[in-house]
């Protein structure tokens, strides 16, 4: 079985001690955290310990710490599709879920909410309580175009202090009023110390016909484009796309999301023998056991970068 | 008597046909919701081309055919049905209209419909369509700016649509996929080429269309040449006839030529400027932030989202951006408007 790679690193400049409640940092020493999710057989592995994990930053070897997930907050952020298409029954559902979410959510963590159709709203920013979230979910009304791109971007950029940052996006068609680029969100979700999971509600497969015959054209079953974009930031972020057929299944759906994030690993190591400003590209491995690991592939360090607050 | 019938046939349409078109010269646009006139239209036509008279109302005979599409695509969309890619009311008036001997007369109502027309289409999302339309009227009036300036906008629209399935394309690495997506990414690439070579010619007719220069700008940035596209957009944000929304177009998409450029400081100033002719957009603050963002200044790009966006405001209808894609669509109804009164004479 392969063994792939599924973390969300956070590049701090400070020295990682990585022990629970919340870890703190010194000056001195720039610590990379990677949100690692590892299954077997669809099955989500736990008990693993530090020493279970191998850890190469740009092909060299680190040495890895284990930090307690269950002390440290989960920065919800939900970025929800409120264009017109969602309107109905499938806005009810996304209220339900939305609900669900929030009820699930430990005293200790953190949510907030973004909203887009053709424009951008941050309904709820991070350090309010879970009741006013609760009540702008309540609150949601659709209506309008799709700009997808620009909401997740304002989803990554929520100023995350401490805790893991986990956006989840709700969406149910494709972008069509963005002004950023799928490629220059991908960039900054790359960048972000982010867990980004996707919900759609959309057909998993479109038949498209290939090939120049009309007489006998070709067909294949391939994922609509527009949900592709959208996976492959997902998983540049150690996160992933969840299908929702209909939308009611999108509060199992968001509660299977919320299990998922306090069931993953989070790493912690402090690079060495690696150049500190550029590209970092991160392989993750389970030693000795076999099973199947989700993070991001990389982070970044800009050459100019201070150091950030602890988490 | 039957001898007498097929005279009268011979001279001209149907009564039923010219009594549809003068109670619609009379004002009574509902005509066009009926289906008896409808049903034998190519008849109809052949019929009045043997008409000598050139007091026959052909404008309001093409308007009532414009309005009869107008109504079953109205009708189609709200069946939920594909409206028709086809159009053989439009191709009726079209057909009415160069019957018109007068070419005065015929050219000032014609150019005119050929524009409200694209509009109309162009507006219901049925592209090719308006598109086709427009290479008509541009065979006959190959200078006129206002359908080149339509003919541009749709093909950025029609290329804009279908770029994000190419980039999707991407995503899949079989080699004759890589292929097939080479072609297309050529061929978006041709059709922008297409539309630079319209504005331009739009331009040499008219060259205080800033509107038009805006464009050329963003599609000559989006065929990868920002140092053209930075020096006509920075033309169109100074030029004193440019309006607001179309200044501030112009500082968004210089602002978004300087990021290719890899000049993000450049780029904060040229987004700096758009949310100063609009500081409600948030199109323009999210533009703002993420070349903050890209110059290093992350919490910069926060603040500005945390102010430009926050819950609470009232949501707004309009941004120059949302409506970009649309063109001039809107005018469509004021276009139709005009074109009525004028056959209704």
């Amino acid at each position: 079985m392969t063994i792939g790679t599924v973390l969300a690193p956070s590049v701090l400049l400070a020295a990682a001690v990585a022990t629970p409640p919340v870890p703190t940092f010194t000056t001195s020493v720039e610590a990379v955290y990677v949100d690692a999710f590892v299954t077997r057989d669809g099955q989500p592995v736990g008990g693993l310990n530090a020493g279970d994990f191998e850890v190469s930053d740009n092909g060299v070897r680190q040495d890895v710490s284990l930090v307690s997930v269950e002390a440290v907050p989960i920065v919800a952020v939900m970025v929800f599709d409120v264009s017109a298409s969602v309107a109905g029954v499938r806005l009810d559902d996304l209220r339900a879920a939305g609900r669900a979410l929030i009820a699930g959510l430990r005293p200790q963590d953190v949510p907030a909410l973004v909203t887009f159709s053709h424009e951008v709203q941050i309904a709820v920013p991070l350090g309010g309580d879970p009741s006013t979230v609760r009540r702008a979910v309540d609150k949601l009304e659709a209506g309008g175009h799709t700009a997808l791109w620009d909401g997740l971007y304002a989803g990554l950029k929520m100023p995350v202090a401490g805790g893991r940052p986990l956006v989840i996006v709700f969406t149910d068609g494709r972008d069509d009023l963005s002004w950023l680029s799928q490629e220059q969100v991908l960039k900054v979700a790359r960048e972000s110390e982010a867990v980004v999971y996707v919900v759609a509600i959309t057909p998993r497969y479109e038949e498209v016909v290939k090939g120049a015959s009309i007489m006998r054209p070709e067909r294949e079953l391939v994922e609509p484009a527009h949900v592709r974009l959208v996976r492959q930031i997902a998983e540049a972020t150690g996160g992933r796309l969840w299908y929702a057929g209909v939308s009611a299944q999108l509060e199992p759906t968001f509660l299977r999301i919320l299990a998922e994030m306090q069931s993953r690993y989070l790493l912690s190591f402090a690079p060495t023998g690696v150049a500190r400003a550029g590209w970092h590209r991160l392989s993750v491995k389970v030693k000795g056991r076999k099973g199947t690991v989700r993070s991001r592939t990389g982070y970044f360090v800009a050459a100019d970068a201070r150091p950030a607050p602890a988490r | 008597m039957l001898l007498v019938a097929t005279v009268a046939e011979a001279a001209g349409p149907s009564a039923t046909y010219r009594d549809a078109i003068e109670r619609y010269r009379r004002g009574d646009r509902y005509v066009a919701g009926e289906t008896a006139w409808t049903e034998r239209v190519s008849d109809e036509i052949g019929q009045l081309k043997r008409l000598p008279a050139e007091g026959f109302p052909y404008e309001a005979a093409a308007m009532l055919h414009t309005d009869r599409d107008i109504y079953e695509r109205d009708a189609a969309e709200q069946a939920e049905e594909v409206a028709p890619d086809t159009a053989p009311h439009l191709d009726a008036a079209r057909q009415i209209l160069a019957l018109i001997r007068d070419d005065e007369r015929r050219r000032a109502f014609e150019r005119p419909w050929f524009l409200a027309v694209a509009l109309h289409l162009y507006r219901r999302g049925q592209w090719p369509l308006a598109l086709h339309y427009l290479d008509v009227a541009l065979r006959l009036y190959a200078d006129d700016p206002l359908l080149l300036l339509a003919r541009g906008s749709l093909i950025e629209s029609q290329v804009a649509a279908d770029l994000p399935s190419t980039k999707a394309d991407v995503l899949v690495t079989t080699s004759n996929r890589e292929t097939a997506v080479f072609n297309r990414r050529s061929e978006l690439y041709a059709r922008l080429g297409d539309a630079e070579a319209t504005y331009r010619r739009a331009l040499r007719v008219m060259p205080d269309l800033v509107e038009a220069r805006v464009r050329l700008g963003r599609v000559l940035h989006q065929r990868g040449d920002s140092s053209q596209a930075v020096a006509e957009l920075a033309v169109a944000a100074a030029h004193p006839q440019a309006d607001q929304a179309t200044r501030y177009l112009a500082w968004l998409f210089l602002g978004a030529a300087r990021e290719a450029e890899k000049r993000p400081p450049e780029a904060v100033e040229a987004y700096r400027a758009a949310v100063a002719l609009d500081p409600e957009s948030t199109v323009a603050a999210v533009a703002l932030s993420h070349a903050l963002h890209e110059a290093g200044e992350r919490g910069a790009a926060q603040d500005v989202l945390r102010t430009a966006l926050s819950g609470g405001r009232r949501r707004r209808d309009w941004d120059a951006w949302w409506s970009y894609r649309w063109g001039r669509s809107h005018e469509v109804e004021a276009r139709l408007a005009a074109l009525r009164e004028r056959a209704m004479r």
